[in-house]
């Protein structure tokens, strides 16, 4: 990409609180259909002029959606670097999967583009710290979508414990219990389907054959079974718990080591991210410990009268709590909307605040952020830091359930060459991110 | 023979108990091990007249029949009053008060002793009651080091005495019908099990400087097997915040909760690796026990997590409407829990009389078992297995495994929270000489344990 002369025509400057923001969706999936149709509803004079997405099947919803919101229908295309092209877009909106999030956002970036890119924002850390410094030299708004950092709970926990009144910090406890299944492999389909692109589908992963097991054309797929797309369950939705805890915590930098004891041990599946694991972070003066798993089907989510509503969650059985232990007393915290309360001895209930769902606040300060150049909540550094969690819990894992110790300064592993390696991976040459962005 | 045993015996005790246990396969030779009868007369002594020896050992006869306490030690003058007073009343003739428990090891009408000293004495005292020939209760966690506890599982197979752990809940109904109901797959496949031992704020803070030993006290007979050093009252008080004394914390109650959680697991052997992340994070202390410390254990099909501490006042043990009546513990603010979490239910799990409770989807109740505090049965179990021959609730082997999951977690800290792998054949670290160092520890020469006991 010829990124810094195409950034050289970007247009940085500050807008006037209303004017229009052009935006572009590339990956036109459930997520995505919905997050791009609240981008419209919820700021005014924002239009999204294409829908990407390299399977035909797709973007329907979307194109429906948006075309009434706006007046017009966007342009339904399937090469995302027409929009980079475009100097109309003013940003991107990036939810495809896991392995497309870093390579486009820094393509964008590089395009003089604003971005919104969905969580979890890399697949390794070194392509977190690239997506840091793209967003940095392009100075572009990346916003990464861990929502709950545009709610007001988030940032009042973190009040609420450096205020003393937990006591002394000493542990936090995140869980991400979902449900699930057996996974089973199946076996490569002799053609790819009609209608989807899946070299591009593939892109920056290595070629393989069309195999439904990763990729389903009406559906979400099973590309999060496996390292070459995804983290598994612990970035697809742990990355949202654990980046709340960090919030709470006040955002420490890195820890200093990690252990993670997983497995397929519920199902015996044959998935490569692990049905379960365990992990536990050596943050120095506290301990942040981390269970991630799709094996506990009877744990449940927030509901939507938790969400949109009054009522808080039942904390024993909500699958993706954090419980922070002070010396003085202890906080239940849950995202999407949850909130957190605050227990002392007989349980008796000394602070709360409850929550909203905060995905309209969150596309509200993409935007104000796109127009008045201010750093976005859920910003690149706090969404490596973040996602750094994710991936040094599943090295951890791939290495076979050891311990890495991890130099925060330089990235990297001290005790582990073979850790090291999986530190970034082999993209294939037209999708490689350069050391230099 | 008897004479000459006992000329043997003082003989080498000048030199100490070293050359004493040498000798100690010729003394189980005159144990009296044959079965008797239910209500043949069983004559115990106490070692260590502390606050839990007294309620114990005056427990024993209060709930067996014809069972008689001949002596009581403590190397401290100012303990025991107590003690003796109560199994007068219970007995009708008063123990001897005694400060070697050697005489107790020479007594042959002792036919079994019950050590409640401080956890450093535990594995030691242990082993020369085995090689004297007697039965042996001994309080958790039953020793200080790995290769310690494989040496009381050893000296208890060679003595063929029966050997009863303090972990009382190997007497209760509760653990039982957990693991059975584990084993019968009605929480489906486990993947996690989560211990709890989030106690309040306890232990020193600060170092205390060293005093005067005082007349009332056998300062050197107290350290015993530890290494000796001048009288510190902070010692003395607070042995649980020392390695050289205790396994900490983690020992002194989360031994009781991983215990359990063992139990209900069906007593899988050790782990194949431990990472111990913990420190005085709380208070910054001066303890060399954590203040607090997060554990995991790999056992291949599931992880067991632990984590144990004085950190958090809010968290409550059961109270006695828990232990001994109808209510259950409140879970989330329960410091001793352990959750164990299947693929289709979810099981908390309490000791001491807690139970279990078994809950699906929606917090629907499945199954549960009300349990009661079990100190009664176990005293029950011990006395029956000397008089049966039985292997007691608690037995030595299950006290290793159990202990041996304190003492992996505390290398892993002791390393600096490191995660070590365990090789349960060999009882050895594969990934650290230094942590295999703290596989044992130096005992002084009067007080060792022999590599052949």
């Amino acid at each position: 990409m010829s990124g810094a002369a195409l950034n050289a025509l970007a247009q940085d400057r500050v807008k006037g609180a209303n004017d229009k923001v052009v935006l572009a969706l590339i990956g036109a999936g459930g997520r995505g259909t919905g997050v791009i149709l609240g981008m419209l509803k919820n700021n005014k004079n924002v239009e999204a002029k294409y829908v990407c997405d390299v399977n035909d099947v797709r973007g329907r919803e979307a194109m429906d959606g948006l075309t009434k919101l706006q007046g017009y229908a966007p342009k339904r295309i399937s090469d995302m670097r027409q929009i980079f092209d475009d100097k109309d877009v003013d940003a991107v909106q990036i939810s495809t999967p896991e392995h497309w999030h870093s390579v486009a956002a820094v393509w964008a970036c590089q395009a003089g583009k604003d971005v919104y890119v969905e969580k979890c924002s890399s697949t390794t850390i070194w392509e977190g710290r690239k997506l840091v410094e793209a967003a940095e030299k392009y100075k572009r708004i990346v916003q990464i979508g861990t929502q709950n950092r545009s709610a007001d709970y988030g940032w009042s926990a973190c009040d609420y414990i450096k205020s003393g009144k937990l006591g002394k910090l000493v542990m936090v406890k995140s869980y991400n219990m979902l449900g699930g299944g057996r996974v089973r492999r199946v076996p490569d389909s002799p053609e790819i389907p009609k209608g989807l692109d899946w070299d591009a589908w593939l892109g920056p992963a290595p070629y393989v054959p069309y195999n439904r097991g990763i990729h389903d054309m009406n559906g979400r797929g099973g590309w999060g079974n496996f390292w070459a797309y995804s983290g598994g369950i612990l970035s697809d939705d742990g990355s949202h718990v654990i980046d709340l805890a960090r919030l709470a915590m006040g955002d420490p930098d890195h820890p200093k080591s990690v252990c993670c004891v997983g497995g397929n041990y519920a199902f015996n599946g044959e998935r490569e991210t692990p049905e379960f694991q365990s992990i536990v972070y050596d943050y120095g003066d506290y301990v942040l410990t981390f269970e991630s798993g799709n094996a506990t089907n009877y744990m449940k989510k927030a509901g939507g009268n938790v969400r949109y509503g009054k009522d808080w969650p039942f904390w024993p059985q909500y699958s993706c709590r954090t419980e922070i232990y002070g010396t003085e007393a202890m906080m239940y915290l849950g995202r999407h909307g949850c909130g957190w309360q605050v227990y002392g001895p007989d349980y008796k209930k000394i602070a709360e605040h409850k929550g909203y769902f905060p995905d309209d606040a969150h596309q509200k300060d993409f935007i104000e952020s796109i127009r008045t150049r201010k750093k976005p909540n859920g910003d690149p550094l706090q969404g490596h830091l973040g996602a750094s969690l994710v991936h040094l819990g599943n090295i951890s894992y791939r290495m076979g359930n050891k311990q890495l110790l991890f130099d925060a300064k330089t990235e990297r592993f001290t005790n582990s060459d073979e850790a090291n390696k999986l530190l970034t991976k082999e993209y294939r040459t037209k999708y490689a991110i350069p050391q230099q962005v | 023979m008897d004479a000459i045993t006992r000329r043997d015996f003082l003989a080498t005790s000048g030199k100490g108990m070293a050359a004493a246990a040498l000798s100690g396969a010729t003394l189980n030779a005159l144990a009296q091990d044959r079965a008797k009868g239910a209500n043949d007369k069983v004559v115990l002594a106490l070692i260590g007249a502390g606050g839990r020896g007294t309620q114990v050992i005056l427990s024993m006869l209060k709930v067996n029949k014809n069972v008689e306490v001949k002596y009581v030690c403590d190397i401290n003058d100012k303990r025991g009053a107590e003690v003796m007073a109560g199994l007068a009343k219970l007995q009708d003739y008063a123990p001897k008060r005694i400060k070697d428990m050697r005489q107790i090891f020479e007594d042959k009408d002792v036919d079994a002793v019950q050590i409640s000293t401080p956890e450093h004495w535990h594995a030691l005292a242990t082993i020369w009651a085995c090689q004297a020939g007697k039965d042996v209760y001994v309080e958790k966690n039953c020793c200080l080091t790995i290769w310690e506890g494989r040496k009381l599982v050893e000296a208890a197979e060679k003595y063929k005495r029966v050997v009863q752990i303090g972990t009382q809940n190997r007497s209760a109904d509760y653990g039982y019908s957990a693991r059975d109901f584990i084993k019968s797959g009605k929480l489906g496949k486990v993947v996690l099990v989560k211990s709890y031992n989030l106690l309040p704020p306890a232990g020193g803070s600060k170092r205390v400087p060293d005093e005067a030993t005082p007349g009332w006290l056998d300062w050197d007979a107290w350290l015993g097997p530890a290494p000796k050093v001048p009288y510190n009252p902070g010692r003395h008080a607070g042995w649980y915040d020392f390695w050289d004394y205790s396994g900490g914390n983690l020992a002194g109650d989360a031994s009781h909760v991983v215990d359990l959680a063992r139990l209900a697991l069906g007593d899988p052997g050790h782990p194949k690796s431990v990472c111990c992340v913990g420190g005085n994070m709380a208070f910054k202390g001066e303890r060399e026990t954590p203040e607090l410390q997060s554990i995991n254990y790999d056992y291949g099909d599931f992880v067991l997590t632990c984590e144990s501490g004085n950190a958090t006042p809010y968290m409550k043990k059961a109270g006695a409407n828990v232990r001994y009546g109808k209510d259950w513990p409140f879970w989330p603010q329960y410091a001793c829990r352990t959750e164990i979490y299947g693929t289709t239910a979810m099981m908390y799990l309490g000791r001491h009389g807690c139970g279990w409770q078994v809950y699906g989807a929606d917090y629907k109740k499945i199954d549960e078992h009300k349990g009661y505090f079990p100190d009664d049965a176990h005293q029950k179990d011990f006395i029956e297995s000397i008089r049966s021959r039985k292997k007691p609730n608690g037995d030595p082997l299950q006290g290793h495994l159990s202990a041996t999951l304190v003492h992996l977690a505390n290398v892993a800290y002791r390393v600096g929270n490191k995660q070590l792998l365990f090789d349960a054949q060999t009882e050895r670290f594969t990934n650290s000489e230094e942590a295999n160092q703290l596989l044992t520890k130096q005992y002084r020469p009067n007080y060792m344990i022999p590599e052949k006991v």
